[in-house]
């Protein structure tokens, strides 16, 4: 219960600590992308009206994009931050310590990415005028948005405590390699990314008619909570690696030699 | 209070403690040293932030790493100023103490009972970013201080505080000790440690060269001869006649005019120098020990540690 309040104090004091004008204007920032670029191409006559195109336009660039940048951008450095900023043996020597400061730190990370996750959701469906299916589909992208946050926070947290130097770096590499080029292999190695199962969520939950006939090939028959549970057990064990790192890890500032 | 017993911490290759072995009781001791000697890592080693590479530590009859009772019983003020610049320090305080456990109320209590006792009350509400380093000192001190804790042990506490605010400190870590709660100080300056305890232990290499009151370290440097630096208009004629006086262990020639007499007599070179000289025509700049430097002290007990003097 202690463990609990003491994760729920950090939440409450990184979320005060980060409203700052250089987070708020990433925030927008992140927000306003998909919607502006939607607004482009809808001025240079593409028809991204069509619910084929407006929904795996935005699968793409919001749970794939807006949500990699905002955790790359908050999640990965959690511990980091304190290492380099000298604060972390303040915290580190607290009874409720590392590991509620680890699960505090990432819920931070997840609620300001999720806010501008959803934000850019709303703006970009304004932006784009869909013509038709726009309410089920908004909820579909909506509840992918939230768990590629969750779970993509958990993994990116999982790297910034197990690589505390070029952690963003390596999360980076690793996004590219594994979540955007090896999720897209048709085989067993697919099945370990995240961005496997949140495709095959987005296309179980979605009318038929507006999964595109090319992405079937790259889906899984299994019913959608399998996924749902696969991501969800993929953030437990990422936060309990990070956390168990986190505890073992002797983590000083300056050795003093 | 803490036993150390063959500890020592490696860092690669580098050797960060090396072999110290020591049962401290309850009360307050200096941990002396200077800048690099390895006193970070023997309090890092306590608070269990670090875990030896050989050997075991016990702090308050318990091992310290990750160990959840144990820090409720500590307070630790790190040396580096690792504080958040845009959040208030009584936020900051209170936060800790949070993390410490307490509810928010007695967290609040607790926060600005701490902050008035380290006189920071008028600027709490104040970001950290603004403080300056005798108020982040100060606020340091307070969330070390908040939670009422057995074992105090801090790093460097008085660095860059005024002399108004060291006396202030100074005095706060005195009543501190009067209470009979526990303290560890660690300090490169051997007279801020000398203004809170008689206990010392002198760290230099990683290893603890000597521990014990500061009669008894005066009295291990008894016998290690004492440096004299002299500047004069003829070095090599004082030389001789320091000769003839028998006073000398070892001579050297620093620069132009100046000589660095080694001796076990220093009194009587202090107290005779002028007679030694007089009607010689060799005129006297400047006099003055080099033991006075606490890094001499340091290089004299290192010395007898290897076995040297």
């Amino acid at each position: 219960m202690n463990a609990l309040r003491s994760v729920l104090v950090v939440l409450g004091f990184e979320c005060r600590r980060g409203l700052t004008p250089w987070r708020i204007i990433a925030l927008v920032g992140l927000a306003f992308f998909p919607a502006a670029l939607g607004a482009l191409m809808k001025s240079g006559g593409a028809p991204v009206g069509d619910p084929e195109r407006w929904i795996f336009m935005f699968f793409i660039l919001i749970p794939e994009v807006v949500c990699l940048l905002g955790l790359l951008l908050w999640a990965t450095p959690v511990i980091q931050a304190e290492v380099e900023g000298k604060t972390w043996p303040y915290l580190a020597v607290r009874p409720c310590g590392k590991v509620p400061i680890l699960l505090g730190k990432y819920l931070a990370a997840v609620v300001w990415t999720a806010l501008a996750a959803w934000l850019a959701l709303g703006l970009a469906l304004v932006a784009v005028t869909p013509e038709e299916g726009a309410a089920r589909a908004a909820l579909v992208l909506f509840a992918i948005v939230s768990l590629s946050t969750v779970a993509y926070g958990a993994l990116f947290v999982c790297f910034g405590v197990l690589f505390l130097r070029r952690a963003m770096v390596l999360a980076v590499a690793y996004t590219f390699f594994f979540e955007f080029m090896i999720s897209w292999v048709p085989a067993m190695v697919n099945r370990f990314t995240v961005q496997y199962h949140l495709r095959n969520l987005c296309a179980k939950w979605l009318p038929r008619q507006y999964v595109p006939p090319w992405m079937e090939r790259f889906l899984n028959p299994s019913p959608w909570y399998s996924h749902a549970l696969i991501l969800l057990g993929m953030t437990a064990i990422f936060l309990t690696a990070a956390a168990l790192v986190l505890r073992r890890r002797q983590l000083i500032t300056a050795p003093e030699v | 209070m803490i036993q150390l017993d063959h500890v020592t911490k490696l860092y690669g290759s580098v050797i960060g403690v090396n072999d110290i072995t020591m049962s401290l009781e309850r009360g307050a001791y200096g941990l002396l040293g200077p800048n690099g000697s390895g006193k970070t890592t023997l309090l890092n080693l306590i608070t269990g932030q670090l875990r030896p590479t050989m050997g075991a530590v016990r702090v308050l009859d318990r091992p310290p790493a990750n160990n959840v009772d144990l820090l409720r019983r500590l307070g630790v003020c790190p040396e580096h100023d690792g504080l958040y610049p845009g959040v208030s320090g009584f936020d900051w305080v209170c936060y800790l103490m949070r993390l410490h456990g307490f509810g928010r109320r007695e967290a609040v209590a607790r926060t600005e009972k701490a902050i008035d006792l380290v006189g920071m009350k008028d600027a709490m509400r104040r970001r950290m970013g603004g403080y300056s380093r005798g108020m982040r000192q100060r606020i340091k001190l307070a969330q070390a201080l908040a939670h009422g804790p057995e074992l105090l042990i801090l790093d460097e506490p008085l660095n860059g505080l005024d002399p108004i605010g060291r006396h202030e400190m100074t005095e706060l870590l005195k009543q501190w000790i009067r209470s009979g709660r526990g303290l560890l100080f660690a300090s490169h300056i051997l007279h801020e440690v000398e203004a809170v305890t008689h206990s010392f232990m002198l760290i230099c290499g990683g290893r603890l060269l000597a521990a014990g009151s500061s009669e008894e370290v005066h009295n291990l440097l008894a016998d290690v001869p004492h440096e004299i630096r002299i500047r004069c208009d003829n070095p090599s004629q004082l030389a001789r006649r320091l000769i003839d006086e028998g006073v000398v262990e070892s001579l050297r020639f620093v620069g132009e005019g100046t000589l660095v007499l080694g001796t076990h007599r220093p009194a009587a070179v202090y107290g005779q120098l002028p007679q030694w000289v007089q009607g010689s025509g060799i005129r006297i700049h400047e006099l003055r020990s080099s033991n006075d430097s606490l890094q001499a002290l340091f290089n004299s007990l290192l010395k007898i540690h290897r076995g040297e003097s």
